[in-house]
């Protein structure tokens, strides 16, 4: 019997990019600091290098798309 | 006192005196006199801490076996290594970000790599995809239709899968270097 073919979770780009940069910058302040104003802290500039560097990237590579 | 120290002479001659015996150093021993004046030596120090002391082989041992059991089992379950640490904020967020990383990874129907891999990535996809322990287990369970990779959120989901199993190694290196002792 075949599994039934379901669409699945569909996120887009960004959301999928701010939903990993988000559960992984909440681990990394968790696991680097130890007092909790330090780690929100590094979970924000975590989650905001996360996404600048991600958009810096994605320009880099637009050229080699055209 | 003066009489035990003079011997009587029987011609009329002062008895002689023997002086006292002066006290002589005996090793080990200290001279009454210096009790009671001030010493030139210098204070004596303060009660210290004892200092830690030196782990020894067992030690090493017994904190070895214990950083190779938590890591097992932060292995198997995201988070437990920390959980047995006592270290409930970390265990909290660890199986958190690892089991929503993971589920949406596969609700998004991304690629879960098998263990019989041919190619060099497809090894290392599996490394990282079972790394996630227990969530690699219940692939089929919370996505039955299996991969789909066509579309490009199936391929978000394939990195996202993989990303929980390397967070949740990042994790149980975490709780061994706090077991083993070079982490506080």
């Amino acid at each position: 019997m075949q599994a039934p073919q379901t669409p699945g979770l569909r996120l887009t780009h960004w959301q999928a990019m701010c939903l990993f940069a988000l559960l992984i910058s909440v681990a990394f302040g968790f696991l680097s600091r130890k007092k909790p104003g330090e780690r929100l802290r590094y979970a924000i500039y975590a989650f905001v290098m996360f996404l600048l560097i991600a958009a810096a990237l994605g320009w880099l590579m637009y050229p080699l798309s055209h | 006192m003066q009489e035990e120290h003079s011997i009587g002479t029987t011609s009329g001659e002062p008895p002689l005196e023997i002086p006292p015996p002066v006290p002589q150093d005996v090793p080990g021993t200290v001279p009454a006199e210096e009790f009671s004046e001030p010493s030139d030596l210098p204070p004596p120090l303060e009660p210290q801490t004892p200092s830690p002391r030196r782990p020894t082989f067992g030690d090493r041992v017994k904190r070895g076996l214990l950083a190779l059991i938590v890591a097992a089992i932060g292995w198997a379950i995201p988070g437990a290594g920390h959980l047995v640490l006592r270290r409930w904020g970390r265990a909290a967020v660890g199986f958190a970000a690892v089991a929503l990383l993971a589920v949406v990874g596969m609700k998004m129907r991304g690629n879960v790599f098998p263990y019989h891999g041919n190619e060099p990535f497809d090894v290392l996809g599996f490394v990282a995809d079972a790394s996630s322990g227990v969530f690699y287990l219940l692939t089929k369970t919370v996505e039955a239709a299996g991969p789909d990779v066509a579309h490009a959120s199936g391929d978000y989901g394939t990195r996202m899968i993989a990303a929980a199993g390397i967070l949740n190694l990042l994790l149980l290196i975490d709780a061994s270097e706090i077991a083993s002792g070079q982490k506080s």
